[in-house]
């Protein structure tokens, strides 16, 4: 019933443009939004709780996929844009009293702009000499969160490790507290983000970064500035990376350094790299799975637990490197057969199904 | 480099200058300069109990940032050796390294091991099983983990090692737990006097205490407003990786499969229709690594208070090493490894108090990680292919 599509033929200039021209794509959708639309409705706040850290993950993902699976420049200072983002909101509303939503769109033009700084190596490096001096974003902004004292959060004169900030509210909802309230805000800016992300890849700007991900001297003999758009392309990235950091610190209104590690660096690359280099789409799958494998290990392991399979006192114990190692497995494992990611194997399930009786 | 070119008096003639010294008497220049260290860092003990503060504490700055410095060069070396036959930068060298120190804790805790009957000297027997395991460990690593990887984009190749990473440190909990295993734990026997038996190896003209915290040996100097520690044991450091190093020299120059690794980093097709096995030599490259990567691992924790899961963060402190040297050269890993470590030390000397004394907001700030990055930086944007590292040449 399915096997009569062999191509999508445009007619008009306005099918051309559409995002998604078959009626497949429109269902599925449709489909998509309507689990989005019923989640908060049947779930309980632990899973929407969950929701909203996929939320944020996946708006750090796709700043990061821009960045890395677009543009070809491999960044491991996604930890510190993160903490850029998350730390200038937390300031900006702390200490200048800045409504929040203001805050949270300042933060991530700031980020944008360390961004662009850390990105001026990008003029000589390549590759893994790339990768190194964005560890050195990573390091230079962490021992700043460590030791400068103002942003470590003084509560009532003494330092604490954590800062605390302000309440965010909206309409009335404490978006701290009520995770369905943050849940829809949450959902609305995805919205945006992928809108904005998918349409910069039918740009120039968007189709540039594409060339020099794929030979950066034969876009430049066609006119690209590579320069140029190199930085526009860290600045891009880490927007997007500092308004998942500044909702980080909106949603949690306690921050501390320990949130803004390599490890989450690595989290956010895995992320990309489960999900699919260079796909929107693969950035959300990727934020899922990488949010969703800990806790679902933890649930695993409370089930086995409460049937006396297991110690409970082990189990906590053993939890963090059980989770820990599924994370490296499942790394390698996609690497090793699928390096493409959850959006090929996606793609391949849908091509079965697309000639299903003959597939062959 | 073109014959004709010129040779200046700039820092950059400097360095091209001393790129064609260390190609053209590769093994020479690290014996002269090793020995060199090796014999310094000995002699220093000497020549610097009567000293002054100040010139005291900056001859021990030295002498630790060298000590320092050896053990980063001893990884980097590692982590140069498979970028070099396979374009690989392995982020999982950290905890190979914490595996080799975790397999010296078995031997000498749980096995007991010795050697002529010195129970410190159980070290020598316990670091060649890490080396041999890890020897082992590097082979079925490449060969499970990255040979399917083959041709796949870096940014693959550098996850890959990542969720190694991650898949070892998860194991390395499993089995041992997060508390620090020490091996130092026999001689404590000795504690109240603190006093504890150093072998004859070290000048006892002094009092020699053992640091009870991280079970180092050092020596108090008498006649300094401050006490000056000197660590002892951070002589052997020097002496192990002077010796591994060699080692690997001699290997390199002279047996039949060091050349053939020679021969594969410069081309691997050419050496291909060689009738060189390339995949034998990715194996091999793979556990030499891993085994520099292991005896290093054993020395951080031998002078670093036990095998414990933080010694991954040294592995971490090698990358400013290798992009300073350059990826490619080991000269550079070795030189750049000596300068990191004393740029390290120095900042902890010089840098540190005076941040502490000048800025209130920093009274507890350490610079000791931050400084490498920063001056990596900057270095990076005069030599991107850092300090002895070879330019590629891209053509379409």
């Amino acid at each position: 019933m399915t096997a009569t599509q062999c191509g999508v033929f445009h007619e008009s200039y306005g099918s051309d443009l559409q995002l998604r021209p078959t009626t497949m794509q429109r269902i599925r959708i449709v489909l998509v939004l309507a689990v989005v639309v019923i989640l908060p409705l049947v779930a309980n706040n632990y899973l929407i709780r969950i929701s909203n850290s996929i939320i944020i993950a996946a708006i750090g993902a796709i700043g990061l996929n821009i960045l890395v699976g677009y543009t070809g420049q491999i960044s491991l200072g996604q930890g510190a844009f993160l903490a850029v983002g998350a730390y200038s909101s937390a300031l900006l509303t702390t200490y200048y009293d800045i409504p929040w939503p203001i805050a949270v769109v300042l933060a991530s033009f700031i980020t944008a702009g360390i961004g662009m700084m850390f990105g001026i190596p990008s003029l000589r490096l390549k590759g893994l000499y790339l990768a190194v001096a964005t560890l050195a974003a990573q390091q230079i902004v962490q021992w700043v969160l460590n030791n400068w004292d103002p942003i470590d959060g003084l509560q009532d004169g003494r330092a604490t490790n954590a800062l605390r900030i302000p309440d965010p509210k909206i309409f009335g909802y404490q978006l701290n507290q009520d995770e369905k309230a943050f849940y829809v805000f949450g959902v609305l800016i995805l919205i945006a983000v992928v809108i904005v992300t998918v349409n910069l890849f039918r740009t120039h700007v968007g189709r540039a970064f594409i060339a020099i991900r794929d030979q950066d001297i034969a876009a430049e003999v066609m006119g690209v500035n590579i320069f140029r758009y190199k930085l526009l392309a860290f600045a891009t990235s880490s927007f997007f990376v500092g308004l998942a950091g500044a909702l980080l610190a909106q949603h949690s209104t306690a921050i501390s350094w320990e949130r803004f590690t390599i490890e989450i660096s690595i989290q956010y690359l895995a992320m990309i790299i489960i999900g699919g280099l260079g796909t929107i789409s693969g950035s959300i799958y990727g934020a899922i799975f990488i949010t969703v494998l800990p806790e679902l290990l933890r649930e695993m392991g409370d089930f086995l637990t409460k049937s006396e399979v297991l110690n409970a006192d082990d189990f906590r114990l053993y939890l963090p490197f059980i989770q820990r190692g599924a994370f490296g497995v499942a790394i390698v494992i996609t690497l090793i057969l699928e390096p493409e990611g959850i959006v090929k194997m996606w793609r391949d399930i849908k091509n079965y199904f697309r000639l299903w009786p003959f597939s062959y | 480099m073109t014959g004709t070119e010129k040779k200046s008096l700039s820092l950059q003639g400097l360095l091209d200058h001393l790129q064609t010294y260390f190609a053209a008497k590769t093994w020479q220049w690290y014996l002269t300069l090793f020995g060199i260290l090796a014999v310094g860092a000995y002699l220093l003990n000497w020549f610097v109990p009567q000293a002054q503060d100040n010139p005291a504490s900056f001859v021990r700055y030295t002498y630790n940032g060298i000590a320092e410095g050896a053990i980063l060069a001893l990884v980097s070396v590692g982590l140069v050796l498979i970028y070099k036959a396979t374009d690989v930068i392995n982020f999982a060298h950290g905890e190979f390294m914490m595996l080799g120190a975790y397999i010296a804790y078995e031997m000498l805790v749980e096995f007991k091991v010795s050697f002529l009957g010195i129970d410190r000297l159980g070290l020598v027997p316990a670091l060649i099983a890490a080396a041999v395991i890890m020897g082992l460990l590097g082979i079925l690593v490449e060969r499970l983990v990255l040979r399917p990887l083959v041709g796949e984009p870096v940014i693959s190749v550098i996850m890959v090692t990542i969720g190694l990473s991650s898949i070892i440190h998860a194991g390395v909990g499993l089995q041992w737990g997060t508390d620090a295993k020490t091996w130092q734990v026999r001689d404590t026997a000795l504690a109240d006097g603190v006093l504890a038996q150093v072998p004859e190896l070290f000048p006892q003209d002094s009092e020699i205490r053992r640091d009870l915290e991280t079970g180092a040996y050092e020596r108090e100097i008498e006649g300094s407003r401050r006490p000056v520690r000197f660590q002892y044991d951070k002589v052997y450091i020097v002496l192990i990786v002077s010796v591994v190093i060699l080692a690997l020299i001699f290997f390199f120059k002279y047996s039949k499969q060091g050349i053939a690794m020679r021969a594969t980093a410069d081309d691997q097709q050419a050496s291909l229709s060689m009738g060189i096995s390339v995949k034998r030599i990715f194996a091999i490259t793979w556990s030499i690594a891993a085994m520099t990567a292991g005896i290093a691992g054993l020395i951080v924790a031998d002078t670093g208070g036990g095998a414990k899961t933080d010694i991954p963060g040294v592995g971490l402190r090698a990358f400013p090493v290798i992009i300073l040297g350059g990826l490619d050269s080991i000269a550079g890993a070795i030189v750049g490894g000596l300068m990191i470590g004393l740029l390290e030390q120095y900042a902890v000397g010089y840098i540190d108090p005076l941040l502490q004394e000048n800025f209130a907001s920093l009274a507890s700030a350490s610079t000791k990680n931050v400084v490498p990055y920063l001056v990596l930086i900057v270095i990076l944007m005069f030599k991107p292919y850092g300090l002895f590292g070879q330019k590629r040449i891209e053509r379409v």
